[in-house]
């Protein structure tokens, strides 16, 4: 019997169903309840993996939709943004163009609001040469009071020997004064207590460099080099010298006269220096130091979007960095219970 | 022969009856364990009847795959139970001519294969599945099927050959 005919006998000889077994089934079917199409039955067919299939970026949009919502609902005013932008501005009020150097700063700033009479000014030292430099930087409350800031300015330079170096002023919507003033050092602490009474103090820096060590070093080179004339001077007045001495001897007092008066032009720089205090006073008016530019809505609400999304990646990350573990152990008892499961299967079906 | 998905389970079980039927007898080798299973078979498929999808195979398909699982679940369980009355050595007596009509070399040639080739000649030559769709109800590949099965068809011819030849 070749294959064939075996495959033609199996064929012709399809076993079928009892009338007994056949009567069960129908009595078996007839048990079968209405098939509802509900949502959750529907569910039910899918596999485990369609299922995920669909979960999964159904999940991710749904996040990125939360993100989103969230994002739009807090974008309007956020509680606290007024807080903050007045408290840039208190901090950032220095005029446009103005900077200042905190390592240069040798006194404590003042803070904002602090009154002109509690400044602890350092003052100059008596006796000493002094270079005194000092940034002051005053909100005053309009165009008009800067303007008139500006005038009391330089009148108590004025009233105090002192005299206006630079000056600056400019108005728009705000207003700025830049003023750089030179006055008198033994009067600078008195020029600072009364030059901050002129508006509310936003910053104050005070740098202090000793000239004193720099004058004596010039006084010192001075009197050397009279001395170096006179003793040049008698030697030449000497009776028998020669031409050739002479001109040697005039030509070195020539040179010793020529630096004396580099030496004594320098010194009188730096005791000019000295006697005079630098300060660069800039007055600005409220409106302009709060201007701090408004985030928009739109990037209040990409901005609180992207702090969600931050918030849920953390979220899912930890998720799985606890549930991952958990997760790969269950489909390997799983894998290895269907392996152990199709062995067991291919030894019972071994047998005959 | 691929029969249209019938709409209720029992047009299904109408339509399948005798290929569930069929597969288990060629399973079992048993015509009374085979009724048995196949109600079995029936009353499972019937609690999972919901959640069967047309659009991820036939009826057929899903009713002999329950009946595999069914047929398997009972062997297990007798497998166990003969291990626990120490009866496992004995064989059991199974029907000479189980499928009627077939020639009695025959009959004593199926007796010689394994149940795991008979599933398979049930499965591609009585029922007529075809490959992919037995490959479905097995849980094997495609070309797992098609060598189980030439092996199974050679060993039948060899036997009834033999047969032929006594």
């Amino acid at each position: 019997m070749t294959s064939a005919e075996l495959i033609t006998e199996l064929h012709a000889t399809r076993p079928a169903a009892d009338g007994a077994l056949r009567e069960r089934v129908r009595a078996i079917a007839a048990a079968e309840p209405v098939r509802r199409s509900s949502p959750f039955a529907r569910l039910s067919r899918y596999s485990p993996r369609r299922f995920a299939l669909v979960v999964v970026p159904a999940m991710a949009v749904a996040l990125l939709a939360v993100a989103g919502v969230a994002g739009l609902l807090g974008s309007g005013s956020q509680p606290g943004v007024e807080a903050i932008r007045s408290d840039l501005s208190s901090q950032s009020a220095t005029a446009p163009g103005t900077t200042t150097n905190p390592t240069r700063e040798l006194a404590p700033q003042l803070k904002a609001g602090t009154s002109a009479a509690d400044a602890a000014t350092p003052a100059p030292t008596i006796g000493r040469a002094q270079r005194y430099s000092a940034q002051l930087t005053l909100s005053v409350k309009n165009i008009d009071a800067l303007s008139d800031a500006t005038q009391r300015a330089l009148r108590i330079t004025r009233d105090l020997g002192g005299y206006l170096v630079t000056a600056s002023y400019a108005t728009t919507d705000s207003g700025t004064s830049l003023l750089t003033l030179k006055v008198p050092t033994a009067s600078v602490q008195q020029a600072i207590v009364r030059l901050s009474d002129l508006g509310k103090i936003v910053g104050q820096q005070i740098q202090i460099d000793d000239l004193q060590g720099q004058v004596d070093e010039l006084t010192k080179r001075e009197n050397g080099l009279r001395l170096q004339i006179a003793r040049l001077s008698a030697r030449l007045s000497a009776p028998g010298v020669d031409a050739e001495t002479r001109a040697t001897l005039e030509a070195r007092r020539d040179a010793a006269r020529s630096e004396l008066a580099k030496v004594r032009q320098t010194n009188a720089q730096v005791a000019a220096e000295a006697r005079f205090a630098t300060i660069q006073l800039t007055l600005q008016t409220s409106e302009s130091s709060a201007v701090v530019p408004v985030p928009s809505r739109f990037d209040n609400a990409v901005d609180r979007a992207v702090e969600i999304l931050a918030i849920e990646a953390t979220v899912v990350l930890y998720a799985l960095v606890i549930v991952g573990p958990l997760a790969l152990l269950a489909l390997l008892v799983w894998l290895a219970q269907r392996g152990l499961r199709r062995r067991q299967d291919e030894h019972l079906l071994s047998s005959p | 022969m691929q029969t249209a998905t019938p709409l209720t389970f029992a047009d299904a079980a109408e339509h399948h009856l005798d290929d569930v039927f069929g597969y288990l007898l060629y399973l079992t080798r048993d015509r009374a364990t085979a009724d048995d299973l196949a109600g079995a078979t029936f009353e499972k498929a019937l609690r999972q009847w919901s959640r069967f999808d047309p659009k991820r195979g036939t009826a057929r398909t899903w009713l002999l795959g329950i009946a595999r699982t069914t047929a398997l679940d009972a062997f297990r369980a007798d497998s166990r139970r003969k291990k626990r009355e120490e009866a496992a050595a004995e064989p059991e007596a199974r029907e000479a001519d189980f499928v009627v009509g077939l020639s009695p070399a025959l009959q004593t040639a199926l007796a010689t294969l394994s149940a795991g080739e008979r599933e398979v000649l049930a499965l591609r030559i009585v029922i007529e599945l075809d490959g992919d769709q037995t490959a479905r109800v097995l849980g094997f590949s495609p070309t797992a099927v098609s060598t189980r099965l030439n092996r199974a068809l050679t060993k039948l011819e060899e036997k009834v050959r033999n047969d032929d030849l006594r």
